[in-house]
């Protein structure tokens, strides 16, 4: 709905500057307490933010003392396997419960559906467990295998795959190409936009995820980022600025994939609605 | 295009296998023929000066016994839960440090194997460690581990703060509160507590009760002693308004409200001292034994121990180990270090303590103090007890009422 | 040629089952086997680290469960989270996407700028908000303008929850302003000039065509919402180093589950007793969001 009245325009940007700022302003602050020498901190706020003197020290300190370079590494690793793991085994999944017919097809696809309302916090526990079963525990397979799989991810492309007209496979057919190459070269290409949203949604989370990696890299050369974060957090005798100089290299990088990459991801929240 | 897609992704399957693979083999060392022998051994360090001086022994343990070889394995965050992670999945290292407080959880789950075998093999006399301390690893007649070191609680003080008010330091409940209660002014609160058991129960023996019985299968957390004290030093914040909780005071802990300057007195331990030397180099400060209640003194001890773990595979070369790093040559290296205290008796007067009247003032405290114990299956009303400190201070709650919830609590662990 | 046919279709009931397989085995392993093994460890008092003691205990978790003042405090605040979390943000949500969908320029910047909480890692965040809720903190210094006194939001069991709603409705605007801006754009405009000739100023067009319109989305990603804000782990984990504290205040229902598992309780079949009461309640919720609005709803 247009609003066309200069003064009440007027008063919108003001609003939406005003929240603007509220978002934003965090991140400024951080970027500068983390810029702040130890003894300006007290200082800093009544500076507006300005610190007296610009400093490196705190991240110079970040990558002696933490082993953030390796942390950084297993986060990598991890969220980047098992985004591209999860995009692949999901698409798969998805295209044979779209296209195929098979025997067991509505049990499948009723099976991923109901598998869809089982909360991850829930079965917590037994993964654990069976984790541990399989000598897992505190590995890069602990730490990634049991999401390569999702049954919303498996919905979600399913019904991209039906959005796709059958004539096109039915075409690629006649040339002789198997499943697998239709699947593979030309289904996925026509994809495209919702590939690319699940990825950069898949990755998102797995580099954000805390509870899992938490739960299950217990030696700190296993950490992700945002474990070793919080660990770092908690040990020795961290001083803000210090901590805010850290928590920079779990989150420059999204900012950067972000802002290059924004109109992916609004277009991924409205397609995925809720789920990240 | 397309062709190097699936390379690309192959690749990264492939790689991810291997990860697997590699992640999945994390045994020790090889065992066949008893001639070379890798053990791994975990902890936590509070500095990098720690672990420095910790290969440097290890080094000199490898010197003595050039078939044994030991691989650090520091952990430093949550460390009581990788202990445990360890322990389900059977691959606990070695020899590992065994924290007092956890040590009746550990032993009654069979973490930690009895030692006195190999206690009586290698000649260790247990009677050069500090009474005390090894009481805490002690169960049913055997020894569970070796006390590496400790520390108790003292009263750390602003020297210039204290001359200022023209305060003596105080030796009794009734002089620490007044004590405060001149040192408080000018945004300067005149003592730092924290909601904590681990600084309140000594309390509850100055005012002349205990916590358990000899076996420890009766608890006394709601003995008229014990709300006495309670009163006492919750009363201290929310009555006399002479003390205060770290945060509330913009710290992260007692010890930074000391080194801020925003408290004069903290309850705190031997740690404070390398923390001060850091944080706060130009402070005047003086450590006293914890003030006397109308029952006495008391205080906390703080320890750990090397333990032997169920999973290794050569428990006698760990015990090696244990000696060694336990010996009174290695302790007299670690105490210059100045991280913590020593527990053979003949290390506590070795001449660097000379003169160090705040190191003193903590020695003296072991003399008479309870382990940071409780028993096993303490986590629930532990944390209870934890609780009920958190209420009677930030939420002023009647000490009885919260207290005998801590003890019902603790029946209906001890029933199941 | 018959024979060609039938071989063929094997051959694609293979191929589809070839293509499932990994879904098959991750899925089963992962969650289905897990939530069977869950409700089966139900029923058992269950040391993780002394395994032999295991016990049948039939349903001595649950009656334990309904009398245990620290999990139903914990039930009590993941709903006070719910109801307070929920509306506020679809609110501010929903004024912001009008905001920025009335015409205005730099449409796209603002849209960038309120998204940035989102993609930010909850550790990040709670480290952020820690220190604007810290005593010398940015929050205390603002108040201070107003001449109110400094507070210790998270060490006052008055403050401690709503300061972690806060957080969280900070976090989570962005993602629904998107969500309803996508909504609001889907409305046509002839619609709107449709009510212009007959006279509708803005209010009355607010509330008669884009709030109807938008019902649906709005109700359905609140049940999401509120599904999602029961699972609260993270947050209330990180901003009270794993206690719930001070004083159970902030204790969530799955930090709770995470203590009594892995946090030196050794409960694993209680623990897994008060996730599956946890489940129910998702399922129920799901269940009335499935009655309302039917298979109509696109995700």
């Amino acid at each position: 709905m247009e609003i066309k009245s200069r003064p009440v325009r007027a008063i919108l940007y003001v609003l939406l500057l005003g929240y603007a700022v509220i978002t934003v302003g965090p991140f400024l602050m951080s970027v500068a307490t983390a810029l702040t020498k130890t003894e300006h901190l007290p200082l800093l706020f009544s500076r507006w933010g300005i610190p007296p003197e610009i400093t490196l020290e705190n991240f110079k300190y970040i990558l002696k003392s933490g082993d953030f370079g390796r942390w950084f590494l297993n986060s990598v690793i991890v969220a980047g396997l098992g985004t591209l793991a999860k995009v692949f085994f999901n698409s798969l999944a998805g295209y044979a419960l779209a296209r195929i017919r098979f025997p067991g097809r509505e049990f499948m696809f009723w099976v991923i559906l109901a598998t869809m309302m089982i909360p991850g916090a829930v079965i917590l526990i037994p993964q654990y467990l069976i984790l541990n079963r399989l000598g897992w525990l505190d590995t890069y397979a602990g730490l990634i295998v049991p999401f390569t799989v999702s049954a919303f991810g498996i919905f979600l492309m399913r019904q991209f795959f039906l959005t796709i007209p059958v004539e096109l496979e039915e075409a690629a057919q006649i040339d002789g190409l198997g499943r697998f190459g239709i699947f593979w070269r030309v289904v996925l290409p026509l994809t495209k936009p919702a590939l690319g949203a699940q990825i950069i949604f898949n990755f998102l989370g797995d580099w954000n995820n805390f509870l899992w990696p938490n739960l299950i890299a217990r030696s700190r050369e296993m950490y992700t980022l945002t474990v070793g974060l919080q660990t770092f957090k908690n040990e020795y005798y961290s001083f803000w600025n210090q901590v805010l100089a850290g928590s920079m290299f779990l989150t420059i990088p999204v900012i950067i994939v972000y802002l290059f990459l924004n109109r992916w991801f609004i277009k991924g929240i409205t397609i995925t609605g809720m789920k990240g | 295009m397309r062709k190097r897609w699936v390379a690309i992704l192959s690749v990264l399957l492939v790689a991810t296998m291997v990860l697997t693979a590699c992640g999945g083999s994390k045994d020790s060392g090889q065992s066949a023929g008893g001639e070379k022998v890798t053990l791994r051994l975990t902890g936590w360090a509070s500095s990098p000066a720690e672990t420095e001086i910790l290969n440097k022994l290890l080094e000199g343990f490898h010197e003595k016994y050039p078939d044994i070889t030991v691989k650090y394995e520091p952990v430093n965050a949550d460390y009581d839960k990788k202990i445990q992670a360890d322990a389900v999945a059977g691959t606990m290292a070695d020899v590992f440090y065994m924290d007092v407080l956890w040590a009746p959880d550990w032993i009654d789950k069979g973490l930690a194997i009895p030692l006195d075998d190999y206690i009586a093999a290698e000649g260790v006399n247990l009677d050069d460690f500090e009474p005390s301390l090894l009481k805490g690893f002690q169960h049913g007649g055997k020894t569970y581990g070796l006390p590496k070191g400790y520390s108790t609680l003292g009263l750390f003080y602003n020297k210039e703060m204290l001359e200022a008010a023209g305060v003596s330091v105080p030796t009794t409940w009734d002089e620490l509160r007044e004590a405060a209660r001149a040192l408080t002014k000018d945004g300067v609160m005149g003592l730092a507590i924290s909601a904590d058991h681990a600084r309140f129960v000594p309390f509850i023996y100055m005012n002349g009760g205990k916590l358990f019985n000899e076996d420890k299968t009766e608890a006394y957390f709601n003995s008229p002693e014990a709300v006495a004290a309670a009163e006492f030093y919750v009363g201290l914040v929310t009555k006399d308004k002479v003390a205060a909780t770290p945060k509330a005071l913009g710290a992260e802990w007692a010890g930074d409200a000391l080194a801020k300057g925003k408290a004069a007195m903290v309850l705190e331990g031997h740690w404070m001292i390398p923390f001060l030397q850091e944080a706060a180099p130009n402070l005047k400060y003086g450590v006293a034994e914890l003030p006397a209640g109308p029952k006495g003194k008391s205080n906390f001890v703080f320890t750990v121990a090397y333990a032997v773990s169920k999973d290794s595979k050569h428990p006698d070369a760990a015990f090696k180990l244990v000696n060694y790093l336990t010996s009174e040559e290695a302790q007299r290296q670690q105490i210059r270090l100045g991280l913590e205290l020593p527990s053979r008796i003949a290390v506590a007067s070795d001449p660097f303590f000379d003169g160090k009247e705040d190191r003193q003032a903590l020695i003296a405290g072991v003399k008479y103090a309870q382990p940071f114990q409780y028993t096993k299956n303490q986590a629930p009303y532990v944390d209870e007890f934890q609780k009920a400190l958190e209420r009677m201070i930030l939420e002023n709650a009647d000490p009885k009422t919260e207290l005998d919830k801590v003890q019902a609590k603790f029946e209906e662990i001890m029933k199941k | 040629m018959l024979r060609r046919l039938r071989s063929q279709k094997v051959q694609e009931i293979v191929t589809a089952y070839v293509f499932l397989v990994p879904a098959i085995i991750i899925l089963g392993t992962f969650v289905i086997g897990p939530l069977i093994y869950a409700i089966y460890l139900s029923f058992f008092d269950y040391d993780i680290l002394s395994p032999d003691t295991m016990r049948f205990i039939g349903l001595g978790n649950y009656r334990e469960a309904f009398r245990d003042p620290v999990f139903i405090r914990s039930v009590i605040n993941v709903f006070i989270y719910a109801a307070g979390v929920v509306p506020t943000q679809m609110v501010i949500a929903l004024i912001l996407a009008l905001m920025v969908t009335s015409g205005i320029k730099g449409q796209n910047a603002f849209r960038v700028a309120y998204f940035i909480p989102t993609v930010t890692s909850s550790v990040v965040v709670c480290i952020m908000f820690l220190y604007i809720y810290s005593r010398d903190g940015i929050l205390n210094h603002f108040l201070a303008w107003f001449g109110i006194p400094p507070q210790n939001w998270m060490e006052n069991v008055y403050t401690a929850l709503p300061s972690i709603m806060l957080m969280n409705v900070w976090s989570t605007v962005g993602q629904y302003m998107v969500i309803f801006t996508a909504g609001l754009n889907e409305i046509p405009d002839s619609y709107y000039e449709a009510a212009m000739v007959d006279g509708a100023g803005y209010w009355q067009r607010l509330r008669y065509i884009t709030l109807p319109l938008l019902r649906p989305t709005t109700l359905f990603v609140s049940i999401m919402s509120v599904i999602g804000t029961l699972q609260l782990f993270d947050q209330a984990y990180l901003m009270t180093n794993g206690q719930g504290g001070p004083a159970d205040s902030t204790m969530t229902v799955v930090l709770y589950i995470y203590k009594n598992a892995f946090g030196g309780y050794f409960r694993m079949g209680y623990a897994s007793a008060l996730a599956t009461l946890l489940f129910l309640v998702i399922l129920l919720l799901t269940y009335v969001q499935k009655r309302w609005f039917g298979e109509e709803v696109q995700y």
